[in-house]
């Protein structure tokens, strides 16, 4: 039967950051996921139900802009919460219906793990769909 | 953290957004109160001055102007800095009398606390201050359940 959970999804082609963010977050005992860009994060979208997403913009392959852009054209019940990690240089005429806000690297880590706690802890747990594998943060990586 | 903690108050209708803004903020030197709406503010008002009131300009049914208006009428000489968060998508006429400062959503959130942080701090309280109850942030409200699910 498929698990109800609240699940995270880090995007960020930077790997140490990718590391970071999920190192945190699995610590705290949270499902998490990884995309290291664009295209990989909206294969993971496909295949799971994220309550939750912690995005890049600039990287390659497909940026943070084109995710953006599929994660709009989803039903709005079925959106995940969208923090955008960004480097502060970036146009900031983002949709405030798809992003609840912004983080500028390099981020304060506590300050982090409050908007993520603050975040996942009003959404509602989902359903996971039946094919999407345990999260990342749940299986044996070493 | 010390009861005389500079107080604020979050208006925000975005469930998601105003318990992150508390769960952020509430880890600054503030003592940190939340409301969804107008009435729910001007309940929280009537009890106690604040700082700072980051309230935003997108409440549905026009409840932020409201707001505006009947707390400039109950407290016209209220020191309080109000910070509005607007949506810059809608054009918004804004009196300068009635907003201090105004930031655009998505929120930067590190520097949202910066902010507020260092206006709050910086607000005197008024010579008659409301009596006043303990913030969420003092009385344990915790809205840090993590779990996974």
């Amino acid at each position: 039967m498929p698990k109800d959970e609240k699940r995270i999804l880090v995007v960020d082609d930077d790997e140490a950051i990718r590391t970071l963010l999920f190192t945190i977050l699995r610590r705290r005992g949270l499902a998490v996921d990884t995309a290291k860009n664009g295209a990989e994060a909206l294969e993971r979208l496909g295949q799971c139900r994220y309550a939750l997403l912690l995005l890049d913009l600039m990287m390659p392959v497909m940026n943070g802009w084109k995710v953006l852009e599929h994660i709009a054209a989803l039903d709005p019940s079925a959106r995940p919460v969208v923090v955008l990690l960004t480097a502060g240089s970036e146009p900031r005429d983002f949709n405030p219906d798809l992003v609840v806000g912004s983080i500028r690297k390099p981020f304060d880590v506590d300050l982090l793990y409050d908007t993520v706690a603050g975040c996942i802890s009003v959404i509602t747990s989902r359903p996971q769909i039946a094919e999407c594998p345990d999260a990342e943060s749940e299986t044996d990586l070493a | 953290m010390a009861a005389t903690a500079a107080r604020i108050l979050v208006i925000e209708d975005n469930d998601a957004l105003r318990v992150m803004l508390f769960t952020v903020l509430r880890h600054q030197p503030l003592a940190v109160d939340t409301a969804s709406s107008a009435d729910e503010a001007m309940d929280k008002v009537r009890t106690c001055d604040y700082a700072l009131i980051l309230l935003d300009l997108n409440l549905p049914d026009d409840e932020s102007a409201e707001f505006l208006r009947r707390f400039r009428e109950f407290r016209p000489e209220s020191t309080s800095f109000v910070l509005a968060a607007r949506d810059p998508r809608f054009d918004l006429t804004i009196d300068p009398h009635q907003v201090n400062a105004l930031v655009n959503k998505p929120l930067e959130i590190d520097t949202l606390a910066d902010v507020v942080r260092e206006c709050a701090l910086v607000i005197l309280p008024p010579d008659d201050p409301l009596p006043c109850p303990p913030a969420e942030s003092q009385i344990g409200v915790n809205f840090d359940d993590t779990s996974p699910n």
